[in-house]
């Protein structure tokens, strides 16, 4: 049981400063591992503490313990209100004004989460059905359950359970230097009767046909200019990586510049036109059971869905309430912390290409040559967000509308505004997937989603 | 409280059981257009225990402790391990043969607030001669290990390290990134802020690179992004587990005649040295490649076991994970490495390299901050848009020159401390989005 008071006792602690918020985090989770089908170990971790941040004459500090006695809690928030108030700020850092809320909320389970043995289970089953057809596998299980509270000196009050499961792995055929590697997560915050929706194994046996057939087919991809139709294992990547990551306020502000970087994204473009008008980009944090699901931030502020772009149009940046103070507006509710000792920072939840009204087979019909890029395995992008590549594991040449071969690695290697500007038609299919983002200094690893529609593109270099 | 969670474990009937106590305190000043940001500070306590019967292995990570926690966490592991399947390559604990051997910096004091708050002011300072724009981090800490195991290890150890990143603007397009990295305050290299802003002002007005084939000089921040995933893929478990593309490669050739590469857990300046490993185990030099040749990969007991060596004090029990890496230096200038350059580049930073394929190594990784064109041994003129799209094991194998010069590299980036020259590397391949 989380400990109330003691959050209560930070606040009182901190009655000097301008604005304190307490944050206090109490959880289990494990992790097991399957190395080509041998339980490397299974690891269990509790997270128990609070963290302490204060806004004093424009600055800010944090602290954060998990030696939870009243000496420690004291000690923190001194430090905490020290680190502010010895700082000399040129600029001073302004909230925006929030309502503040009070609330309790958590995500249901229908089955509770697995025991270990059943979570092994499930692991080797995975493993025993591709284990004849791969070179190596490596399978990850996680869970958790955090239970948190969040106190401020505005009269908010919040508390949340939140379990969250996932799954990982990396499948390898072939032989020497002629192999092949997929990738995969599934996630979902909510109970184990998520994992029967995930079809794990399902998904990893037809990852390891296609890989086979990509070794003893695949062949090079056409380079030039050629139309391309992507799916959302892939879209979803691109809209996390070019919309969600350069629309974060902090970056656009350069709070993140030396490490992340900042954005090729000015506060001036908002209003202004990036891609086709058949582009509308979302974060949305309510959608229940999506591993990136919330529903007050970290800053206590209600979440909510947002356009990022919208037909075409930058809509909105992801905002928390230092940044929305700054552009004038009021909190999105981005503000998220990956854990009670890691500062809220905006960050993005479940992002999304919003559907379209094509039936997905419409956007291959149209292309005569092209490129249909299915999943992917390396990707970057710069750290402005401005010049990426992904490059294509599940990948077929079109051809007069039809699939035909597997292609071997087509890699697109484009620019932020090129892509959305070269977005055509937009599918009515979607799906999310699980993903961890990093951001943050520590870093953060923060559980998104990324996915939503298929797409296609025209007249877009590869090679 | 470390021995009696072991003989807990013990007399729960485990085999195994290593218990390891870390108290640690940090700070942090981040900091972004030339004001602080925030002033962070951390005081944590935790207990990692380790536990394994009949080759059934289980970890269990503990919150600030006391002795019902650890009684309660035996308990857990001793209800758990019957379910756990055995993993075969289990193989114990190491015993160590020999003392501990730590000539390593500390400095109880890294962490005092004024200090760090001044060294960021400083560098801020001297990174403003240049450019209107600075951004980075500064931390500092310290922590003490206690650990005790089953084997008998009772030891103790304690460390200090202090980081300071500076990213200086220019313009959004013209950035120059410079890092440094001790044990203690006093042995920090002074003018990081200064090298940041310099290079920022160099990469003003950067011209479009073309994709091609070029000789890359690397400068050691930039070359030491490659050197940590090396040295990261070097542990014997991702070699294993089919995630490396050094496995079956040891006594063969993985890099050029030039490349030497140890993982150091003594070096008495690197921030990630340790007297022993999470078994107990003296940490050491262990060489991982020898003039490109593989050498070693790194071990705990379990999987020196299985490969039919010795740990090499690199435990992680589950995970075998590098300390530092260190580069051994050639003998030029990093003038001389430009001079020695025809048509090539000149790379200071680089980040996000994601590969395609672990096994093969193929990957991408992109420069970022200053990055220049070399014509006929000499600087001409900033690119942007660079990305090397190449196989790390044939940069390895193209590493023709290294600097005299090493320096220690640990940020955001790198997360593990890799110590390194300059590197000139022949034909890399470079790529850039079509826009």
């Amino acid at each position: 049981m989380i400990d109330e008071d003691l959050a209560s006792f930070a606040l009182e602690r901190a009655a000097s400063a301008d604005f304190c918020a307490v944050r206090m985090e109490e959880g289990t989770g494990k992790a097991i591992t399957l190395s080509n089908g041998e339980v490397v170990g299974v690891e269990q971790a509790e997270e128990r503490g609070l963290s302490v941040r204060v806004l004093v004459n424009g600055a800010l500090g944090f602290a954060a313990t998990n030696i939870l006695s009243t000496t420690s809690v004291e000690k923190a928030v001194d430090e905490a209100l020290r680190s502010a108030r010895v700082q000399r700020r040129r600029e001073r850092i302004v909230f925006s004004q929030e309502r503040a809320a009070r609330a309790s909320w958590e995500v249901p389970q229908r089955r509770s989460l697995p025991g270990v043995e059943e979570a092994i289970a499930f692991l080797q089953d995975v493993h025993r059905q591709v284990a004849p057809e791969v070179a190596s596998s490596m399978l990850m299980y996680e869970d958790s359950v955090t239970h948190s509270y969040f106190v401020s000196s505005e009269g908010s009050g919040i508390s949340s359970r939140v379990p969250r499961l996932s799954l990982f792995y990396l499948l390898t055929v072939g032989q020497g230097n002629d192999t092949e590697q997929m990738h995969r997560d599934f996630g979902a915050t909510g109970g184990w009767e998520q994992a029967n929706e995930w079809k794990v194994a399902e998904t990893a046996v037809r990852d390891v046909q296609v890989l086979h057939r990509l070794l003893r087919e695949g062949v090079t991809p056409p380079s030039g200019r050629v139309d391309m139709v992507l799916a959302p294992f892939v879209t979803g990547l691109i809209a996390h990586e070019s919309c969600g990551h350069p629309f974060e306020a902090d970056r656009i502000l350069g709070r993140e510049a030396a490490q992340a970087g900042k954005s090729f994204v000015t506060p001036r473009m908002q209003g202004t036109r990036i891609g086709s008008s058949e582009v509308s980009v979302v974060d949305d944090p309510t959608i229940e059971g999506s591993y990136g699901h919330y529903l007050y931030d970290d800053e206590g502020v209600q979440a909510r869905k947002r356009y990022l772009i919208r037909d075409g149009i930058i809509s909105s940046f992801l905002h928390n309430r230092e940044t929305a103070a700054w552009f004038g507006e009021q909190s999105n509710a981005a503000a998220r912390a990956a854990a009670y000792d890691r500062e809220p920072i905006v960050r993005m939840a479940n992002t999304y290409i919003q559907p379209g009204d094509y039936a997905p087979e419409e956007l291959l019909e149209d292309v005569q040559r092209g490129i249909f890029m299915a999943t992917f395995m390396e990707w970057n992008i710069d750290d402005r967000r401005y010049n990426q590549k992904y490059v294509g594991e599940e990948a077929y040449l079109i051809e007069g509308g039809e699939l035909s071969t597997m292609v071997r690695h087509p890699a697109l290697e484009i620019s932020t505004p090129a892509f959305y500007r070269a977005v055509d038609a937009v599918a009515s299919d979607f799906q999310l997937y699980p993903a961890t983002c990093g951001k943050g200094d520590p870093m953060q690893g923060m559980p998104v989603c990324t996915g939503g529609a298929s797409v296609r593109i025209r007249g877009v270099q590869v090679k | 409280m470390m021995e009696e969670a072991v003989q807990q474990a013990l007399k729960a009937g485990m085999d195994d059981a290593v218990a390891r106590l870390v108290t640690r305190r940090e700070r942090q000043v981040k900091f972004h257009r030339s004001d602080i940001s925030v002033i962070k500070t951390w005081e944590e306590r935790r207990l990692h225990m380790f536990m394994a019967k009949d080759r059934r292995v289980f970890s269990l990570v503990l919150e600030n402790p006391d002795e019902q926690d650890v009684v309660r966490a035996v308990q857990q592991g001793r209800s758990l391990v019957p379910v756990i399947s055995p993993r075969e390559h289990y193989h114990g604990l190491g015993q160590p043969a020999r003392g501990y051997q730590s000539q390593k910096r500390f400095d109880p004091r890294v962490d005092d607030e004024r200090r760090l708050r001044s060294l960021v002011s400083r560098a801020i300072d001297e990174a403003r001669d240049y450019v209107p724009e600075v951004a980075g981090v500064a931390y500092a800490g310290v922590d003490e290990v206690q650990l005790a195991s089953s084997q008998g290890v009772r030891a103790e150890d304690a460390n200090s390290w202090v980081t300071l990143s500076v990213r200086a603007f220019a313009a959004d397009n013209a950035s120059g990134h410079a890092v440094a990295c001790a044990r203690d305050t006093a042995s920090l290299s002074p003018g990081v802020g200064e090298e940041a802003g310099q290079r920022a002002v160099d990469a003003l007005r950067p011209r479009p690179v073309e994709r091609g084939t070029y000789d890359v000089v690397f400068t050691p921040l930039a070359f030491a992004n490659l050197v940590a995933s090396l040295s990261r893929l070097a542990s014997a478990f991702f070699v294993d587990s089919g995630m490396s593309m050094l496995a079956g490669k040891l006594d063969h050739r993985v890099g050029s005649q030039a490349l030497t590469v140890t993982d150091s857990g003594v070096h008495p300046e690197g921030i990630g040295s340790r007297t022993f490993d999470d078994e107990g185990m003296p940490t050491q030099e262990t060489t991982l490649i020898e003039k490109g040749v593989l050498a070693s990969y790194l071990h705990n007991t379990s999987t020196a076991h299985r490969h039919h060596t010795t740990t090499t004090g690199n435990a992680g029990i589950l995970y075998p994970t590098p300390w530092n890496a260190v580069v051994a230096p050639g003998d030029l200038r990093p003038e001389e490495l430009i001079g020695s350059v025809k048509r090539g580049l000149l790379v200071t930073n680089m980040w996000y390299t994601r590969f395609q394929n672990y096994v093969t190594g193929d990957f991408s990784t992109i420069a970022r901050d200053g990055t220049f064109f070399i014509e006929n041994g000499s600087v001409q003129h900033p690119v942007e848009g660079v990305r090397i799209s190449d196989n790390l094991l044939r940069i390895m194998q193209n590493v023709a020159l290294l600097s005299a010069a090493v320096t220690q590299i640990a940020w955001w980036e790198v997360d593990i401390p890799v110590f390194t020259p300059a590197a000139m590397v022949k034909n890399v391949s470079v790529t850039r989005s079509f826009l």
